[in-house]
């Protein structure tokens, strides 16, 4: 079923050097991934998101952060259980955190969303993804291919 | 903020739910407005600069880059006007497939300014957030499974749904086959009943009661509510021909925004957009979007700008019904684009994208290098009108608090789906009261 299968969205620009984490780690995974779970890039707005986040058990969200902590941290957060969301949307403004946000007052948030953020620090048009972020990437795509038995 | 004199200052730092960074300012003086500016400070974007020097085959894709949201819009303008310049009609099928494409451009761009950004206005909430939390999660879910719609529309024709890359000069670099589009049509028939209900919702939604004498500018075509093609009309009796904008049209450059401002060329404004299309183009809806339309309770002619939504919301289920038609009639073409010669000329055409008439003409090189380009944006030419709306649909209420003051101005803007991003970004309102 796939409401059943892992779906793993990377979101990121590809173009914004450390922005480009998520999608990386999904190219990274590609053919690895065979029929056990489903992969999925999101390089724009995240309108998108919010219909996996509806039709899904299983989501692992992967995105660059920024947070103050040093380049290439992972964090892991709960996404059912992250603070909620003061923000508006807005179509050109409309991203992980609005996403979730919609889905959670909606009540159709997955079973399981789990969100690895990779700290990044080159966020700029055309940046050159940093080494830390890079070396997260590959660690992250270890990680996660060890835990959905993709090896 | 009132003074002794009993004028008052109000500001607003960010106004939400519209696309980009501007801003907007209210002069009152004695309990009279005296001046409004509607100011656009994102720094241009020099994409007529950009386009400059590159090869015409390269206009659809740098000038999609303009908007996430309307980029179907920039690149059926700038193939339509690169084909003109060349002297070649693309037509059966590859017209068709252009036209559905524009539907799937239609349906999402619309949905979203309609259910997440504009009804939260009418509700009495803050945002869509509010609005599902408090019982409005149905409406929402509809308006994401036709977001969804539009974007496999989009995507089934041009390859993904933010940016396509199948579209180019002389129709697409590949073409869906008859038998591939059975699951695309599933999805509409869904998204025509959701479309159906969206009229309905927005219909019972509370407008002001007011109204502006507009002149609507919008492409006319003998047989189709207008999208791809058409001449250029209005409802104050202007019919031309598209290569002839610049002789009706013109844009001024005004100090408080970095964005050209659009006026017919005798300094009047005009109003593009659904409205217009929908004052110009009512009896080419199709039979169930008028009946819908006028189930709504809205007649042929609509003046009321605030109604633009369920007018939005017509287009919605026009656009779904339109596609399934499309889809229905589908033969396959001989070739997925039709042959041309690069030639020195100059090519004009003027689209209709969701937020109104966009225009584009591009003087090329005999080997089809970029000499020189013009865009001329909606949300350019709506800026005066926003404006004038803005001067006159808040006097009624200038005594009452200064929150229900900027509600009102912040709703009268979003009745244009701005598209600030696309004119040069949000938006900022000011209102000085002396």
């Amino acid at each position: 079923m796939q409401r059943e299968r892992p779906l793993v969205i990377g979101v990121g620009n590809p173009q914004c050097g450390d922005d480009a984490a998520g999608p990386l780690v999904i190219e990274q995974i590609g053919s690895r991934a065979g029929s056990r779970i489903d992969l999925e890039a999101i390089t724009g707005a995240c309108t998108g998101l919010v219909e996996h986040l509806c039709e899904r058990d299983n989501v692992i969200i992967v995105d660059a952060c920024k947070s103050g902590a040093p380049a290439g941290t992972l964090h892991c957060l709960d996404a059912g259980r992250t603070e909620p969301y003061q923000g508006s949307i807005s179509c050109h403004g409309f991203g992980v955190a609005e996403a979730i946000a919609l889905a959670r007052v909606m009540g159709t948030m997955p079973k399981s969303c789990t969100i690895f953020a990779i700290e990044g620090k080159n966020f700029g048009m055309a940046d050159v993804m940093s080494e830390p972020v890079r070396r997260a990437v590959t660690s992250l795509v270890s990680d996660l291919s060890r835990q959905l038995q993709l090896d | 903020m009132a003074d002794e004199s009993g004028s008052r200052t109000i500001k607003v730092d960010l106004l939400a739910r519209v696309e980009g960074e501007g801003a907007f300012k209210v002069v009152i003086r004695d309990g009279e407005i005296v001046g409004t500016q509607f100011r656009i400070f994102e720094p241009p974007r020099f994409f007529e600069a950009f386009l400059r020097g590159r090869a015409y085959s390269e206009a659809p894709d740098i000038t999609a880059r303009i908007c996430g949201i309307c980029p179907i819009a920039y690149q059926m303008s700038a193939v339509h006007a690169m084909e003109d310049a060349f002297g070649i009609k693309v037509g059966g099928p590859l017209r068709d497939l252009r036209r559905l494409v524009y539907c799937g451009e239609w349906i999402e761009s619309h949905t979203l300014h309609v259910a997440m950004l504009h009804a939260p206005d009418f509700l009495g909430f803050d945002g869509a957030f509010d609005m599902a939390a408090a019982g409005h999660q149905d409406a929402v879910r509809m308006a994401l499974d036709l977001k969804k719609a539009g974007n496999a529309i989009v995507a089934f024709i041009g390859g993904r749904e933010i940016h396509p890359i199948n579209i180019r000069v002389g129709g697409f670099y590949k073409v869906p086959r008859k038998r591939d589009f059975a699951p695309l049509t599933e999805t509409l028939k869904a998204a025509r009943e959701h479309a159906l209900n969206l009229v309905k919702w927005t219909s019972g939604f509370d407008f002001p009661d007011h109204e502006r004498d507009y002149n609507f500018v919008s492409l006319l075509h003998d047989a189709e509510y207008p999208m791809n093609e058409g001449r250029i009309a209005s409802s104050g009796g202007l019919d031309i021909d598209v290569g002839d904008f610049n002789r009706h049209f013109r844009e001024e450059h005004v100090a408080h925004s970095n964005a050209l401002q659009g006026f017919m060329t005798d300094g009047s404004s005009y109003l593009c957009g659904p409205l217009a299309r929908y004052n110009l183009n009512h009896e080419r809806l199709s039979e169930m979007a008028r009946q819908a339309a006028k189930d709504a309770g809205l007649g042929p002619s609509c003046k009321n700008p605030y109604r633009s939504i369920i007018v939005r919301a017509v287009e919605i289920l026009y656009a779904v019904d339109e596609a399934l038609r499309i889809i229905d009639a589908y033969q396959e073409p001989d070739a997925p684009c039709v042959a041309y010669e690069p030639r020195s000329s100059t090519g004009y055409a003027a689209t209709e994208a969701p937020r109104g008439l966009l225009f584009h003409r591009y003087r090329l090189e005999a080997n089809g290098t970029i000499a020189e380009a013009q865009i001329v944006p909606p949300t350019s030419q709506n800026q005066p009108s926003i404006e004038e709306d803005l001067s006159s649909f808040i006097g009624d209420i200038l005594d009452q608090p200064e929150d229900e003051i900027r509600l009102r101005c912040e709703q009268t803007i979003r009745n244009y789906d701005p598209c600030i991003s696309c004119a040069t970004h949000f938006l900022k309102l000011e209102i000085d009261r002396g």
